[in-house]
């Protein structure tokens, strides 16, 4: 039967070998393997992808063979060594080593580890953002793993990324450590330095933001295995990443053993694992309202879990409700626009909190429970929250208390203020919102990803939502389907690729549980630099709660810090770093750490007055001498905080006025330097209103009559200079009240430009809505820039230009337009424009 | 029913659903398939498929086609009614599909595309010339609106020009009206939709009707019918203007930025509100027990004396032939009512929005239809100048939706015969071809210029009043028709999801007892659904980046 034998093991060959381009067993034999001279070996940052089969646009990133990294205690941080196969296939074996730092100390080989990258195709973009069709890194496998299926070969003219990563004890001693990562290439070697710089600051253990990442929707497919154990591999990996499922348990029953199993496993993760996320199960049921009936929780299920909770509080003497919610978002997931919404959303909610207050009450009136902590228990009951997908609606008031809605509305100020209120937010992504909001798509920057944990923090979110993480099946019309390749098909549901899809089952390359993504790593990456904003927050509010103590008039604006950090990251929600920017703003957190832990300094206060002049102030721990770009300042003032402690006040200017303009500050304290460097910008432009003419303001719907008045002092007494007066006549119902800006105001708007402030001056009191778009060559539709409203007096507009396809349009002109959806008529108004500031990137 | 003619040695055969091997046409078995053998399917729908069969005849009897084809014959005409059908073998794919030519009702977008299963018909059909007519291009007397329909969405890069598809109806939907019935009560064909109002409320309060008739003002077909919601992106477009409703389906809103605000169009609230007052199941303008009538039983009561108006389309006249022969040959007052088609009465909403009142903007019709001679005298209170009202107004009265975009003339990629199956398309646009297919339908058209009154005056005295008032509409010297291009033309529709409103069911909804469910509903339910995310979300799925 050898025949047969011989077919069946060739069957069994071409199941292994699966569509993965670097499957290679069966030609391995008749291969020519190459040697270091038939690879190209170069290194890049870990923000960066790096394709399979694309071997040019790599330039701005591409360094030479090596790895250099800095982070942070209690950090992971990553970067990327690239082989390109010239017109040989390669095999490779890669293992790291011990890094050592000049004093000896050692950074262990076993807290670095490689990972092969798995390349995954993306055949369509959906995200519509530039990034190429091709072979995408995503997921990582460990190299011995890859090794193991041979599947560590590198067909010729393709790129193979391995990612580095560096897990950094927090008690790892700071300073520089250097080795090296041994690369083999068929029998030659090489060796890639690897240079690991810890800085003395702390990540910490703990985590601070609460996340509800679920894994589900067939998750033990891949892994050919649906047990609890697997699932709490998968869980537990999640939690590695600083994210919770939640769920403790796959298959969630009344049945008292499961009960006790779900509050006891979430016990061990919260205290053991730091989790930070717990769902407390509500079942299935119905309620009635208005003679309806609507699916809802059961009562009876929810009570269960919550005095199950309360129980191993008391029992443990820990508050287990700090880290649980409960997320009805089966039952009311989006429910604007949809049949019966509003009802729904009632029958739910309502039946919700009857729920959990009759518990809360009847735990406070049992006399029985003694525990020291009842009363703390009792509180966190009354103050579950239950996290909605939804943006906020008027027409849920009273039932939904936390929303927790797309991205897109955080995205302006205005629209932040409807969660203002809410005692912790939540927001999510997942299909939708597209680039250039932050999403998990694999057609999207891993700085997409990474900046959220940013974002948070800037914006005071503590939750963020994901609907699954195991997608390993395929959305179709008729439900899901099986797929074959689990390393394969980027798009499984709804035009997104990689949605739902963090985690690829390890099975197939024996790791028992998942394989993570890249995608994850940003994620975590991200919320890592939360814990550091974090804890920067924290000293900062304790600093400034200690001066105050003293008397002192000081507060530290720490929005206004994160916005100088950030403003190179994104506008809004919208997503615009780059490797290099996201580089510049790290670089600065991390100095602002070291200032703070090391120097006792704190930018106290931070602000661009609009024209192209950014000032700061610093508080220095006395004795430290301050430089800012080479000049010894000196202290304008002097305060002390409740403990006695002195610091210098230092307030300085920079004027954006070179074409690169830098903020080098150094605090020396003893023999220690701590450094403060922030790229500012390039040189800014100033258009004043004396340098336009009329036809700069021309007709959209209405025609402006334009006016320069040479002494604007004569419109209001604050205002110098000259100033243009726009009269704009009234407009009907059928037009809009809109004038066009160009000529002088647009014709050195490019590439180059990244933001800009237009100064106007209104002197009505109705403070309408002025939107501003901009008439782009690639397009006939306007790019809309924002909205803001007018109020009386002097107004100034913050401008941030597009990206991407953008910077290689034309602007056209610009168009500014009153009330842009009122369908009334407009009274004749008049703007005065004093002038344009134009900020170069 | 009609006799088939017999094409050479073919004759007709029955097809059997989408189920049947592939290719076969039923009892009678096909001819290999070869490269001399066109394989056609054509769907049966309205206007029948005589003009397939009579189309293929007068193709392989033109001296071009002998001369380029020796030896091509054309196998049995495969059809049957059954709109999957054509899915079903376009998914079957080669090697199971055997058909070279298709006439079917389906999206082509679906199929098209580099890389799809169609046949690209850029060069070879619509930059190709027009068999036999020198120097004029297939595309150049393509009507404008199916170019635009039919033109593939590449939603990498928009400014590419690419076909997969003609277009093998053009057509429009509007009010059948019994001429007779309404002549009988000194009524005019209503120019406004307050003008239609009002012959529904005066019919209503007719005393002394004979039982039986004009008991119901209009039948209306079965509840799951869609007709009137065929009529009513007209009345949205009448009131936003072409290119309004154009701009909707591309996301641009009134300040030509793209945002959720589309769906402030009043077009659409004013379009709902008419259909709403027509439609409402108490006010008793509607047939109450039409409910329950299948659609040809609905067609054959309307013709039978019950009702004066009745929501439809142009293949009506084809499509009840055989009924109209039985009503005659039974005699009888019915026997004699004569039906035509009306130009879709102009949403007297409109005129609200111009400054006119409703009695202005009906004369207004009549100028713009060449009733008149000279303009009513007017002054808008909105502002508006004369011209600008006469514009709008004219504008109005062009635009007619049609079931014509469904209908595609396809061509498998892997066709075995595929260039005489080219051939046969470009023969379409000939005027040879255009009254063959008039002729069949009883005056249904191509959409291609072609002026019957003026080319072939007695094909168009031929014709029956219905279709007669059709063409005197489509070949008017007044103004051009123009057919609202289908959602599906539009990316935004066609990939983003976008619909007029979030729920579609605006005739089951009014014309059920006791709906609750206003057009202002509609609308608001539709702006809470539309998110600013949600629209960024379409936007970029389209392709449609900001």
């Amino acid at each position: 039967m050898k025949k047969t034998g011989l077919k069946v093991l060739a069957v069994l060959s071409a199941l292994v070998c699966l569509t993965s381009a670097g499957c290679k067993n069966d030609k391995a034999e008749a291969l020519v393997w190459g040697g270091l001279s038939d690879a190209d070996i170069w290194g890049a940052p870990a923000t960066e992808k790096v394709y399979q089969d694309i071997s040019t646009g790599y330039e701005a990133f591409r360094t030479d063979a090596q790895v250099s990294v800095t982070a942070a205690r209690g950090e992971y941080e990553a970067g990327q060594i690239i082989v390109t196969a010239k017109d040989k296939d390669l095999k490779y074996e890669v293992s790291a080593a011990d890094l050592t730092a000049a004093d000896g100390t050692k950074f262990p080989a076993a807290s670095i580890e490689i990972f092969h990258e798995k390349y995954i195709e993306i055949t369509r973009n959906w995200e519509n953002n530039g990034m190429p069709l091709g072979w995408y890194p995503d997921a990582l496998v460990p190299v011995e793993n890859i090794k193991q299926v041979g599947e560590n070969v590198i067909a010729p003219n393709q790129n193979q990324g391995l990612y580095v990563r560096f897990n950094v004890p927090v008690d790892q001693k700071a300073g520089v450590y250097t080795g090296s990562i041994a690369l083999k290439i068929g029998d030659e070697s090489k060796s890639i330095p690897v240079t690991l710089n810890v800085l003395d600051v702390e990540v910490s253990e703990k985590t601070h933001t609460q996340s509800h990442y679920a894994v589900n929707y067939q998750y033990f497919r891949g892994e050919l295995e649906q047990s609890q154990s697997m699932y709490e591999k998968y869980c537990e990996m999640l939690m590695d990443y600083r994210l919770s499922a939640a769920i403790p348990m796959e298959k969630v029953t009344t049945e008292p053993e499961d009960v006790e199993y779900y509050v006891d496993l979430a016990y061990k993760w919260i205290t053991e694992y730091g989790c930070t996320t717990i769902d407390v199960p509500y079942g299935a049921g119905v309620e009635i309202v208005n003679g309806k009936k609507y699916n809802s929780i059961d009562r009876a299920t929810f009570s269960l879990y919550l005095k199950a909770f309360a129980e191993k509080s008391f029992e443990t003497g820990y508050n287990m409700f700090d880290q649980l919610i409960t997320r009805t978002g089966t039952l009311i997931d989006e429910p604007h626009g949809k049949k019966d919404g509003e009802a729904r959303v009632q029958a739910v909610a309502t039946a919700w909190k009857e729920t959990k207050l009759q518990v809360a009450q009847e735990l406070e009136d049992d006399d029985t429970i003694t525990s020291p902590i009842k009363d703390e228990v009792v509180e966190g009951i009354r103050e579950l929250i239950d996290v909605v997908t939804a943006a906020y609606s008027e027409v849920y008031e009273g039932y939904v208390e936390t929303f927790c809605p797309g991205f897109t509305e955080y995205d302006t100020e205005a629209s932040r203020a409807k969660y203002a209120d809410q005692e912790r937010k939540w927001f999510y992504g997942c299909i939708n919102p597209r680039s250039p909001y932050p999403t998990n798509k694999i057609d999207d920057t891993l700085l997409s990803t990474r900046v959220v944990g940013w974002m948070q923090a800037q914006y005071d979110v503590s939750g963020v939502l994901y609907w699954t993480t195991t997608l390993y099946q395929q959305g179709a019309e008729s439900g899901y389907m099986d797929i074959e390749d689990y390393y394969g098909v980027a798009e499984r549901y709804g035009k997104a690729n990689g949605d739902g899809l963090l985690f690829y089952p390890g099975k197939r390359y024996g790791v028992d549980g998942p394989v993570a993504s890249m995608r994850l790593e940003a994620i975590r990456d991200g919320l890592e630099e939360y814990e550091m904003l974090y804890a920067l927050e924290e000293a900062y509010g304790a600093k400034q709660a200690r001066l105050q103590a003293n008397g002192e008039d000081i507060s530290f604006d720490f929005d206004a810090l994160i916005a100088s950090l950030t403003e190179s990251l994104y506008s809004g929600t919208r997503v615009s770093a780059t490797t290099e920017t996201f580089a510049s703003a790290r670089n600065a957190l991390l100095q602002l750490c070291l200032l703070q832990s090391g120097a006792d300094t704190y930018l106290a206060d931070f602000a661009d007055d609009g024209y192209g002049t950014a000032s700061y102030t610093f508080l220095v721990g006395d004795g430290a001498t301050v430089k800012v770009n080479g000049e010894t300042k000196t202290a304008s003032a002097t305060v002390t905080d409740g403990d006695g402690k002195e610091y210098g006040k230092y307030s300085f200017d920079c004027a954006l006025s070179e074409a690169e303009n830098w903020l080098h500050m150094q605090v020396i304290v003893g023999e220690g330097t701590f450094a403060y460097d922030s790229y500012l910008g390039g040189k800014v432009q100033r258009i004043d209103a004396a340098q336009t003419v009329a036809g700069d303001f021309g007709k959209e719907q209405a025609t402006p009559v334009y006016e320069l008045i040479q002494d604007a002092s004569t419109v209001d007494g604050t205002l110098t200079g000259s100033i243009v007066k726009l009269a704009i006549p009234e407009c009907s119902a059928k037009s809009a009240q809109s004038v066009r800006l160009g000529g002088t105001l647009v014709k050195d708007i490019d590439a180059t430009t990244g933001k800009a402030i237009v100064h106007i001056y209104y002197d009505g009191s109705d403070e309408p809505t002025l939107q501003l778009s901009g008439s782009y060559s690639l397009d006939t539709v306007y790019y809309v820039f924002g909205s803001t409203t007018l109020k009386q007096g002097m107004n100034e507009i913050e401008i941030t230009f597009p990206s991407g396809r953008y910077e290689k349009a034309t602007l056209n002109y610009m168009v500014a337009i009153v009330n842009p959806s009122s369908k009334q008529a407009e009274p004749a108004r008049d703007l005065y424009f004093k002038d344009l500031i134009l900020y170069a990137k | 029913m009609k006799k088939m003619k017999k094409i050479g040695s073919i004759s007709l055969a029955l097809a059997l659903g989408a189920s049947a091997a592939a290719g076969l046409a039923g009892c009678n078995k096909q001819p290999e398939d070869s490269v001399d053998a066109l394989d056609i399917y054509v769907l049966h729908k309205g206007n029948g498929v005589q003009w397939c069969y009579d189309m293929a005849d007068a193709f392989l009897e033109q001296d071009w086609v002998k001369e380029k084809y020796p030896n091509l014959t054309i196998s049995p005409i495969v059809t049957n009614d059954e709109e999957s059908y054509a899915s079903g073998m376009l998914n079957a794919g080669e090697g199971r599909n055997r058909f070279d030519l298709m006439f079917v009702h389906l999206d082509g977008q679906l199929y098209a595309g580099p890389s799809g299963s169609l046949e690209d018909l850029t060069q070879s059909v619509y930059y190709a010339d027009v068999p036999g007519e020198e120097g004029v291009k297939y595309i150049d007397k393509h009507n404008d609106s199916y170019t635009f329909i039919n033109r593939y969405i590449d939603t990498t890069d928009a400014s590419k020009e690419a076909y997969y598809q003609t277009t093998w109806n053009h057509g429009m939907d509007s009010f059948v009206y019994n001429e007779t019935l309404l002549n009988a009560l000194g009524k005019d064909v209503p120019n406004t939709t307050d003008e239609f109002l009002e012959i529904c409320e005066y019919v209503l309060n007719i005393n002394d009707r004979p039982a039986g008739v004009y008991d119901k003002t209009f039948t209306i077909q079965q509840a799951e019918n869609g007709y009137w919601n065929y009529i009513f992106p007209v009345w949205w477009a009448q009131y936003e203007g072409i290119q309004g409703y154009k701009n909707f389906w591309n996301g641009i809103d009134e300040n030509n930025t793209r945002s959720p605000a589309i769906f402030d169009q009043d077009g659409i609230e004013e379009a709902l509100k008419f259909m709403e007052k027509a439609l409402t199941y108490e006010t008793g303008y509607i047939a109450k027990d039409s409910m329950s009538y299948a659609f040809m039983e609905g067609q054959t009561v309307f013709m039978r004396g019950n009702g004066i108006f009745h929501a439809n389309g142009d293949w009506f006249d084809n499509e009840m032939s055989e009924i109209a022969q039985q009503i005659k040959d039974e005699g009888g007052e019915a026997s004699n009512y004569v039906f035509k088609i009306m130009k879709t009465p102009i949403i007297s909403a409109l005129g609200t929005k111009l400054g006119i009142d409703d009695a202005t903007l009906s004369a207004l019709v009549d100028y713009v239809d060449g009733e008149t001679t000279t303009a009513p005298e007017f002054t808008s209170t909105e502002g508006y100048t004369k011209d600008e009202v006469i514009d709008a107004v004219k504008e109005a009265r062009t635009i007619v939706h049609s079931l014509g975009p469904k209908h595609a003339g396809i061509i498998p990629k892997y066709a075995l015969c595929k260039d005489p199956a080219i051939d046969f398309l470009r023969f379409m646009a000939t005027d040879t071809a255009q009254e063959i297919y008039m002729k069949a339908t009883g005056g249904s058209c191509l959409p291609f210029e072609y002026n019957v009154k003026e080319k072939n005056p007695t094909l168009y005295s031929q014709m029956t009043p219905f279709h007669q008032a059709k063409l005197d509409y489509f070949c008017s010297t007044q103004y051009d028709v123009y057919t609202l291009p289908d959602d599906s033309a539009f990316p935004l529709a066609q990939y983003g999801g976008l619909t007029a409103t979030y729920d579609v069911q605006y005739y089951t909804t009014f014309i059920e007892e006791g709906h609750t469910k206003t057009a202002a509903d509609f609308i608001q339910e539709t702006k809470d659904t539309w998110t600013q995310d949600k629209f960024n979300t379409a936007l970029a799925t389209a392709g449609i980046a900001g």
